[in-house]
């Protein structure tokens, strides 16, 4: 900043040095404007405005931006979270123009004008009916989302966008119409539910200061505004370029593309900061490799957002949370048990990995403790050929020794480490 | 014991059917009542039929159940139907699990529905054709579901203190057994060392009931049970949610098919307004939307600018935006008065209901947050749609069948509206004064610090969200809660502090605003220079500068520190003598700052060993920032 330089270079011209230790400047920010603050050498405050040499559009802008932004944006959010708003608006654009052209075409296969007593009925099966069907289904699997909420938020939006396109296609078989639209709504049902239900932990990994409701309210406001603007286009659209049937199966799949696209990007943005069997993992692994332990923000880009079971070799191929009498013996979980008496895991090896299994009060911690004991028994597995309970033994006192710098470590970047979020994994107690 | 069931069920048939054919004239309800009527109501029967069980079969103390109220020892006015359930709680070994869960459960049930439930259930049966019966129909199917609610809380934690005692008595039995754990579900494996493999043992629902008489209809029973409150509560209910839930949950769903039956009800009046009768459900459709999404999108967003505002007080938000709601309802009933004023009735109408909706999503994620005891937030919010979903089912089904009997009769449908409406703010008040924040707000931690600091002693999360004002900035609008007992626990002093304290606090405030001379400057930054935050008192008022590094955990210090300060004027008289003679060692800032940094972990970890959220402040501070000479400013700009 070649003004400020300029400044200091004049101010220390001017007068000899104070003698103090702290300098008599100071810079506020207010509203992201940066105001400069200064005592002259006549013992005047004087105010300069920084490198607010933008113009008037840009202030415009801005400040009608900030209507969309959190209060205190850049410091009261995580990483990410401009990334991610960006590409909710572009699904929500999608997603409402979308949602015209298969009410369009519902109303079409209906006949258009359909008797009152008739739309009433039907209508209310539909909507309603097969929704809450729907609604009701997916949430019962509301423990698993809190383990993987990124993959069904995508998944949620696969769902509409099917139920969207059955809407859509429906002209095409009139006779199935009740069939097409229920099967719609059932899916539209289930994606709302898991929509709603995945918001709140993605929202809290953002949430810096305690801010949910203002994130919350900011994030309705955009997708508010984004959902008009594509409830316009899809209006233009279904008046002119897909009011035949040929128009709307191109327009559709793109705008669903589109909308998923978005919806997978918006979700690799968000930086979940909880505890899972793969953040486990990978964190494990980085560990062990370069000796660093990633923040969130490092490791959202690199979750398989599809596979989210996949096996990770660096952090010793663990699979956690298979029910226990598919692969353990009552005699083996005995001594496996003796290994670590304090301990709230069992591991045991199989062919191809190792599963851990947790006690049912086990916390994220144990969960860190096992997954490391169990990446350090793979490495010294690899090299030496001594007998199994030796390796563990080893890897278990080289764990201890890691331990506790590893937790603060891990806390300091912002994992919570109080839980270990293995959704309906099996869990094991005495 | 046969004759009981048969009793029981018998009864349970005859409430049902009135409410299926009560309204045969129209098409539009009786569609949606045959779908629906049909879900909740097997629920209750079988309640009865269970409870007929277990006290001819099972207890054999006594038929009456006088005695058995006597025995449970609770005072609640329910009738056979809650009590046997809560003495299957009994059993050795469960009560120690239970204290937590059940603490809230028993308490504050004084609502107005409950008063004479039995009769009510004769009386609709009885005839249909009176003017205030459907409000009777309306106010005991209220009264059924609460019961429905009831039973599932006391059958959630005999669920859970029946796998407790079991999982005990195991122990002591066969050492060797293993239970498998899967979310709430507790799978219990027999090792069986012939084969060496574990076999799941068959779930004994009936345990202690040795008649094969009564052995299907009560495992069907538990099996409607289980899968109802799988459906219903979150996984691990008892343990995975925080105490208040589950009574917050209850007047959710009252409030919930208040709401819909009121919103059936201005509806149709809308429609009427507009002079059309029943049916016209195309146009209708086109004219909810221009006005309910068209105005209300501007609403909301107008609105969202207050984000901040919903954080630092939810409760008072919420409950205004429950207003806001039954105001625009209340709008819409209007309609037919003024048909001339349609369209900007309507429009006013539908911003009130869109900003409404906004408040209330926003703030519902707060308060599911802190719910959330194993950050089990989708799962939480999951069952929380289901549970939305089946009392607005009811409310609608309600309301369809209010607004058939109204008819166009204005009169008449504005006093069942008043009637609702009361009932529905009446049931979020409810909700919300259950609800047991954990998170410190200026107010809140004003409170915590200052009784700290008065009597060593961290308040309870219970007690200080009792007291906490619904509208802080309102204060003749708040409903006075207080119960007597309680205000031994806070003392008066601590609550005047913690009001006077939010009075004056200024977070966020323009260093410029705070000092007079450059020497009292200087004497701050010297002062600070190792917090993230610059305190001074400046004309009253307590100002804290956030520096740019400032994190809420430092807010929350600043704001210990204010309450200490506090504390020195009032108890000590140590008055202000200007801002650098305050800094100088000895000076009021300087002890003060000395002694908050040598007692804020402390009070931290008691905090924290209370149940209080101690990360950080919530609060909504001027969007000021320092960055003090020395330090470049990290991050500028919005883009």
């Amino acid at each position: 900043m070649n003004f400020l330089e300029k400044l200091k270079m004049q101010k220390e011209c001017e007068k000899p040095p104070p003698p103090l230790e702290s300098p008599l400047f100071w810079t506020e920010i207010s509203d992201s404007v940066s105001h400069r603050f200064q005592f002259g050498p006549d013992g005047r405050l004087s105010v300069k405005v920084l490198d607010d040499a933008r113009p008037v559009i840009h202030k415009m802008v801005d400040s009608f931006l900030s209507k969309f932004f959190p209060s205190g944006y850049p410091y009261s959010v995580s990483e990410g979270y401009l990334r991610y708003t960006q590409f909710r608006a572009l699904q929500h654009f999608t997603s409402a123009a979308l949602s015209v052209l298969s009410t369009q075409s519902l109303l079409f296969a209906a006949g258009l004008r359909p008797t009152p007593a008739q739309a009433t009925a039907v209508s209310w099966v539909l909507k309603d009916g097969m929704q809450h069907v729907g609604k009701l289904i997916c949430s019962n699997l509301g423990a698993r989302m809190d383990s993987e909420p990124k993959s069904w938020r995508i998944l949620a939006d696969v769902l509409y966008d099917l139920g969207t396109g059955l809407e859509v296609l429906s002209p095409l078989c009139p006779h199935l119409f009740l069939e097409m639209a229920g099967l719609g709504n059932f899916a539209k049902g289930m994606a709302v539910v898991a929509a709603r239900a995945t918001r709140l932990p993605i929202y809290s990994s953002f949430a810096k200061e305690g801010n949910l409701s203002d994130l919350f309210a900011k994030g309705e406001a955009i997708s508010t505004l984004f959902n008009v603007v594509g409830l316009g286009a899809g209006i233009q659209l279904a008046s002119t370029v897909c009011s035949s049937m040929q128009g709307k199966l191109i327009v559709g799949p793109l705008l669903s593309i589109i909308h998923i696209y978005s919806v997978v990007e918006e979700m690799r943005a968000a930086p979940v900061d909880t505890l899972n069997p793969q953040r486990t993992a990978m964190i494990v692994a980085d560990f062990l490799k370069t000796g660093k332990i990633s923040s969130p923000a490092d490791l959202r880009y690199r979750e398989d957002l599809l596979f989210t079971g996949r096996l990770i070799e660096d952090a010793g191929n663990v699979k956690v949370g298979r029910p226990l009498r598919k692969f353990m013996k009552p005699s083996e979980l005995g001594q496996l048990k003796q290994i670590f008496p304090e301990e709230k895991f069992v591991l045991s090896r199989g062919n191809k990995w190792v599963d851990m299994v947790l006690e049912h009060d086990a916390t994220g911690e144990d969960a860190l403790r096992g997954w490391l004991v169990a990446a350090y028994a793979a490495h010294m597995g690899k090299s030496s050929h001594e007998p199994r309970a030796s390796v563990l033994q080893k890897a278990y006192d080289k764990m201890s020794d890691v331990y506790y710098p590893f937790l603060s470590e891990l806390r300091a970047k912002g994992w919570h480490t109080d839980r270990f979020l293995d959704g309906t994994g099996s869990r094991f107690a005495w | 014991m046969g004759c009981a069931f048969r009793a029981s069920c018998l009864s349970g048939s005859l409430v049902s059917p009135p409410i299926i054919t009560t309204p045969e004239r129209r098409p539009f309800g009786f569609t949606s009542l045959l779908s629906l009527g049909v879900k909740p109501f097997p629920f209750t029967f079988l309640a009865r039929a269970r409870a007929t069980a277990r006290v001819h079969g099972l207890q054999c103390i006594s038929r009456e159940t006088d005695n058995l109220k006597t025995i449970s020892g609770s005072p609640s006015p329910f009738d056979s139907l809650f009590l046997p359930l809560l003495l299957g709680n009994d059993s050795p070994g469960g009560g120690d699990r239970d204290n937590n869960g059940g603490k809230n459960n028993n308490g504050g049930w004084n609502n107005p529905f409950n008063s004479d439930g039995s009769s009510w259930w004769h009386d609709d049966s009885s005839s249909s054709h009176y003017p205030f019966l459907l409000l009777l129909f309306c106010s005991s199917t209220l009264c059924c579901l609460f019961h429905l609610q009831l039973a599932k809380s006391a059958l959630a934690r005999t669920t859970t203190s029946s796998a407790s005692s079991s999982q005990e008595e195991s122990n002591l039995l066969e050492s060797s057994s293993v239970w498998e754990v899967r979310g709430g579900k507790w799978t219990k494996l027999i090792p069986d060392y012939f084969k060496d493999g574990f076999i799941v043992a068959q779930p004994d629902y009936g345990t202690g009931i040795g008649s094969t008489q009564s052995f299907i209809p009560v495992k069907l029973w538990f099996r409607c049970r289980d899968l109802f409150m799988r459906l219903m509560l979150p996984e691990g209910f008892p343990h995975s949610v925080t105490n208040d839930y589950l009574e917050y949950s209850l007047w959710r769903g009252v409030q919930g098919i208040a709401s819909q039956i009121s919103g059936v009800l201005a509806t149709q009046a809308l429609l009427y307004a507009v002079g059309l009768g029943k049916g016209a459900i195309p146009t209708a459709a086109a004219i909810n939307w221009v006005l309910k999404d068209g105005i209300g999108y501007l609403s909301k967003i107008m609105l969202s600018k207050y984000g901040r505002h919903f954080d630092v007080n939810p409760k008072g938000w919420r409950l205004f935006a429950d207003l806001l709601e039954n105001a625009a309802s209340g709008l819409e009933m209007l309609t037919p008065a003024f048909p001339h004023l349609f369209v900007l009735i309507g429009a006013a109408a539908g911003a009130g209901r869109s900003a409404a909706a906004l408040i209330q999503a926003a703030t519902r994620s707060c308060f599911y947050a802190g719910f959330a005891a194993q950050r089990n937030f989708a799962e939480v919010i999951a069952k929380g749609e289901a549970q939305g979903m089946v009392s607005k089912s009811i409310g609608i089904m309600l309301g369809i069948a209010l607004a058939n009997f109204i008819g166009s009769s204005t009169s008449v449908a504005l006093a069942s509206f008043g009637v609702v409406t009361w009932i529905h703010m009446f049931c979020n008040l409810k909700s919300y004064q259950s609800i047991e924040l954990r998170t410190l707000n200026p107010y809140r931690a004003s409170l915590v610090f200052s009784e700290y600091l008065l009597s060593g002693q961290v308040p309870p999360v219970k007690e200080v969200n009792d007291v906490e004002p619904l509208f802080p900035a309102v204060p003749y609008l708040n409903v006075n809660s207080l119960y007597k007992a309680q205000q031994v626990v806070l003392s008066p002093d601590a609550k005047n502090a913690a009001a006077e304290i939010e009075c004056r606090l200024q977070l966020g405030s323009k260093l410029s605003n705070v000092f007079s001379s450059k020497e009292d400057l200087l004497a701050l930054f010297n002062l600070y220079s190792n917090e993230g935050y610059i305190f001074a008192e400046h004309q009253g008022r307590f100002c804290v500068v956030l520096k740019e590094s400032c994190l809420p955990h430092d807010m929350l210090k600043a704001l210990f520190h204010v309450n200490y300060l506090y504390w020195l004027e009032k108890n000590v008289g140590f008055e202000a003598t200007g801002t650098s003679n305050d800094c100088r060692t000895g000076g009021r800032l300087q002890i003060s700052l000395e002694y908050v940094q040598r007692e804020f972990n402390h009070i931290k970890n008691d905090g924290e060993s209370m149940g209080w959220v101690m990360d950080g402040l919530i609060a909504r501070p001027l969007p000021n920032r320092i960055c003090p000479g020395h330090m470049a400013p990290s991050v500028a700009s919005l883009t």
